[in-house]
């Protein structure tokens, strides 16, 4: 690999890379940062919000254009504290609680890298960003599971996503997670386990995606399932997968930032989040409920638009791991059912409360309209993009069969939506436990005890005691 | 040139006892007499490092009298490493007293300054006997520094410390009396080269006795009964001073004495002993921190959990993981001292109280300080590109490369608990509760915010050196 390289703490580091596998990454962030940053200076009107949230973009791309693991390890843990700082920015105490748990997560994230850097570079004497070594392997997973939300440590993608303020959380839907991607298809590629948990996200995502009601929460239960879909690829390691993984990728930081800024634009004008309490925006806030559509659209995988490319390509890439073609098109299903619920409750059922509201400003729906032209766009032709791909592989998707077939599944999904909404209602009760709880409630448990064992034994007494048994134990120990 | 040595013990000595003759002339006079020889120090300090590192070890005979009668300082890559890192500790500590210290600083600056002299003199010095007298000075100096504060709970606290340091003191005495008995001598040189004369018996007994002695002035689990009283009911500068500065001398003293414990214990049990110990301080000391209600108690576990790291990379053994060690225990020195001073400026015109609650909201009212304390426990929870982010990495580098991967994952877990209870605290800070305004009149104080700010660059550059590996390599072979 060819790139910048100076000297730092004795590695030769080279922080710039650009390869045929980064090179749509690098796209797809310079494309997404651009639209989340206008829009997030056009939701807060706040220059120093705007500020972190590029400091945040600019450690996203160091992770991605790191050409070694020392560089891929500072960026990482650069990423993690902008992101915090987003997270917390508006000092709500149910962000900082969010934040908090992020926090954990991430720190272990980041100290796993920092464990798996070293034993890598202890045992192959040099920081390239290699196979790791058995020893490494483990940390690697450990990392990479909790930056691309791998089960059961996805719990702070919906967690942080959707407590956080929106335009926060618009910014960082496009990168965390594919930072956590990336790391797989850099050098955890070829590993079945990835894949097959890719396979699970996404079912398991789309599962959860479809109990929730709250608009931010659902989508970044779509968050876990996109990036199993990527992961998925990725992790296959044949050319196909890669290409297929990462195109997805591309395509969904398209739509899915788009769909999290119709939530936020939403938001902006109704002030609630709620699904059940939303309706008939469709009307008031037609240019919003297009995009809407054109976002549940291609992430349904419904041709012409980007999602379709990607999926069928994806789909391809499974063809000789029946499994988990099949776990990707029933999760393609269950995506289809949770957007239908998505544009329904929002946009076109009739309202609980009277909302009568204006269009989102310009300044939130020219970003919105961009990305959705992005998605037809890259849908209708997508020769361009697909010689970007690591690979270049450039399949035809635009078959009869295949068309036919995403159709069907589209038009299925939605009806199905439609035959077992009492049933979906009610399993939205069952599941709308924030399971994130629990780690507050564990961390309060071993502060208790911590704080239960400090009140005792303060008497001075106890302690010179001590200090006699410290002596005579240590008089033992030499001897 | 010559006398450098003897400078920086008696620079500050000399100070202190000048304090009460300026006191006399102008209280003006004494406090910039105090920033102008804290300043002093310092220079003198790394004048004899570069002396050293230059010219190789350096013995400086007192009054010319010849080592057997009379007093000498021995000065090797180790002590003057330790002597800068001293110095500085000391400077930054005066400086920000400077401002901090509004009651009876005659006293304070007096008893500071004899402290700093002690500090300095305990890893000069070249005989086992005017080590003792130094860990005297700094023991006194710091009981009366404790108490400063006033009220009945930092006197009681002083008293426990003195409790403490006392029986320290006595036992590293008797270990002392043991040697000379031996030995006929006190001279450290002589003491390692003849080892060999001593009876085994009395050789467990008295090092036995040392280690104990030394664990209590480090507060290893299971002897840290004083240390979290100490910091968390005195000064914030005092307990600035004895988190990040007076544990630099225990720590240099076990260094030292290593050889001493090896030839007690054997070189493969003194490792198993060290490593046991270290990773016993490690878990307990991140475990009693994160249900701390004091934040500077919750440092001072944090403290405990950091010398644990110190003995683990000692326990290792090997120069690669001595050297980790002694970079570790410079950038907890400069990190440590930031996140004193910065919760001394959030803590300040409040009476000092600092448990969590008391300072809700407190980080957006007074932001500098806020912004500082942040980024001392990031650099102590050992993000990138902060200081103690590089030293962590040697440490576990170390462990690794001597086939230890459970101790990196103990140091690894640790850093996880480090981030839960920082973390607890720094949302505490930033919590918007409406009731509380912005309220200036006690942050800005241009002093406070100028020490603070130094510590903070200084943590920076640590691991922003680009030539940091060099000066590692070189220290390296300086060192051992």
């Amino acid at each position: 690999m060819e790139g910048l390289t100076f000297m730092f703490m004795g590695f030769e580091v080279t922080p710039v890379v650009v390869d045929s596998l980064n090179r749509i990454f690098l796209l797809a962030f310079t494309l997404g940062g651009a639209v989340v940053l206008a829009y997030g200076y056009g939701m807060t009107r706040d220059i120093k919000h705007t500020l972190i949230s590029a400091a945040y973009i600019f450690a996203a791309f160091g992770c991605v254009l790191a050409g070694d693991f020392f560089s891929l390890l500072v960026f990482w843990e650069l990423m993690m504290v902008t992101s915090l700082v987003l997270i917390v920015y508006d000092g709500r105490a149910r962000s900082f609680e969010a934040g908090f748990r992020y926090l954990l997560l991430h720190v272990i994230s980041g100290v796993s890298l920092l464990l798996a850097v070293i034993i890598q570079y202890v045992a192959t004497g040099d920081m390239q960003l290699a196979v790791p070594v058995a020893g490494a392997l483990p940390f690697f997973m450990v990392a990479a599971g909790v930056k691309g939300a791998m089960i059961p440590l996805h719990v702070w993608v919906v967690d942080a996503y959707s407590s956080s303020m929106p335009a926060s959380a618009v910014v960082m839907s496009a990168f965390t997670t594919k930072v956590g991607v990336y790391s797989v298809a850099r050098i955890l590629t070829g590993n079945m386990a990835i894949a097959y948990m890719g396979g699970a996200m996404a079912i398991f995502g789309v599962t959860m995606a479809l109990a929730q009601t709250n608009l931010r929460r659902l989508l970044s239960f779509h968050i876990v399932s996109q990036v199993g879909y990527m992961m998925a690829g990725v992790a296959l390691g044949s050319a196909a997968g890669m290409d297929g993984g990462t195109l997805h990728l591309f395509n969904n930081v398209m739509y899915k930032t788009l769909l999290f800024m119709v939530a936020g634009s939403v938001w902006f004008r109704v002030k609630s989040e709620n699904a059940k309490k939303l309706g008939g925006l469709a009307r008031s806030m037609p240019i919003t409920f297009a995009c809407g559509l054109v976002g549940a659209l291609s992430i349904s995988g419904m041709p012409p638009f980007n999602g379709f490319v990607s999926k069928s390509m994806l789909d391809a890439a499974a063809g000789a791991y029946p499994v988990l073609q099949v776990m990707l098109f029933a999760a393609g299903i269950g995506t289809v059912m949770s957007f239908t619920k998505f544009i329904y409750y929002t946009f076109l059922h009739e309202p609980a409360e009277d909302h009568s509201v204006r269009e989102a400003p310009a300044s939130l729906w020219v970003p919105m309209v961009f990305l959705a032209a992005v998605c037809i766009g890259t849908g209708v032709s997508y020769a361009g993009l697909a010689s970007l791909l690591p690979t270049s592989t450039v399949v035809t998707v635009y078959e009869a069969g295949k068309i036919l077939k995403c159709i069907l599944v589209v038009v299925g999904g939605a009806g199905l939506f439609f035959l077992i909404r009492s049933l979906i209602d009610a399993f939205g009760r069952w599941a709308a436990i924030e399971p994130e709880r629990f780690i507050s409630t564990a961390v309060d448990g071993v502060v208790a005890l911590s704080r239960s064992i400090m009140e005792r034994g303060r008497e001075e007494e106890v302690q010179v005691m001590v200090v006699v048994f410290a002596l005579i134990g240590a008089i033992i120990l030499f001897w | 040139m010559t006398h450098l040595p003897i400078l920086v013990i008696i620079v500050p000595l000399v100070y202190a006892f000048l304090v009460p003759l300026l006191d006399l002339v102008s209280s003006r006079l004494r406090t910039s007499a105090a920033a102008a020889v804290a300043v002093t120090h310092l220079v003198f300090s790394i004048a004899l490092f570069i002396h050293v590192f230059q010219n190789g070890t350096l013995e400086y005979q007192l009054g010319g009298w010849d080592s057997e009668v009379g007093i000498i300082l021995y000065i090797d890559g180790l002590a003057a490493t330790f002597a800068v890192m001293i110095a500085l500790g000391t400077a930054l500590v005066a400086w920000y007293s400077l401002d901090f210290v509004r009651e009876g600083e005659s006293k304070y600056f007096l008893l500071l300054y004899i402290a700093s002299a002690g500090l300095s003199g305990a890893v000069l010095t070249g005989d086992l006997f005017n080590l003792y007298v130094f860990i005297e000075i700094i023991a006194l100096s710091g009981f009366a520094l404790v108490a400063f504060r006033r009220g009945f709970r930092a006197l009681m606290a002083a008293m426990r410390y003195m409790i403490f340091t006392i029986l320290s003191s006595m036992l590293i005495l008797l270990a002392i009396a043991f040697v000379y008995a031996t030995m006929g001598t006190l001279n450290l040189g002589e003491i390692a080269a003849s080892m060999h004369q001593f009876d085994p018996t009395v050789l467990k007994v008295s090092a036995g006795m040392f280690l104990v002695g030394v664990a209590l002035k480090l507060a290893i689990v299971p002897l840290h009964g004083w240390l979290p009283a100490t910091y968390g009911e005195s000064s914030t500068p005092v307990g600035a001073l004895l988190a990040g500065v007076g544990h630099k001398v225990p720590l240099y003293i076990l260094i030292r004495f290593l050889y001493f414990f090896e030839a007690a214990a054997g070189e493969q049990r003194l490792a198993t002993i060290l490593l046991g110990i270290g990773a016993v301080t490690i878990a307990f000391g991140h475990f009693m921190a994160l249900g701390q209600p004091d934040i500077r108690r919750v440092l001072g576990f944090s403290s405990i959990a950091h010398t644990g790291y110190m003995l683990v990379g000692l326990g290792i053994g090997t120069p690669f993981a001595l050297v980790a060690v002694l970079f570790h225990a410079m950038n907890h020195l400069i990190v440590k001292l930031s996140a004193f001073f910065s919760v001394g400026m959030l803590t300040r015109g409040d009476r000092e109280r600092a448990t969590v609650l008391d300072l809700q909201g407190r980080g957006a009212a007074s932001p500098f300080a806020g912004m500082a304390f942040l980024v001392s426990t990031l650099a102590l929870i050992g993000i990138p590109p902060l200081g103690a982010f590089a030293s962590k990495w040697a440490l576990i580098m170390a462990a690794i490369r001597a086939d230890h991967i459970g101790f990196a994952l103990l140091m690894i877990a640790g850093t996880v608990v480090a981030a839960v209870y920082y973390g607890r605290i720094g949302k505490t800070l930033y919590i918007s509760t409406d009731d509380l305004k912005p309220d200036r009149s006690w942050t800005a104080e241009g002093v406070l915010y100028g020490s603070a700010a130094v510590v903070c660059a200084v943590a920076f550059s640590f691991a922003l050196f680009p030539a940091a590996n060099r000066i590692l390599d070189e220290l390296m072979v300086f060192i051992i």
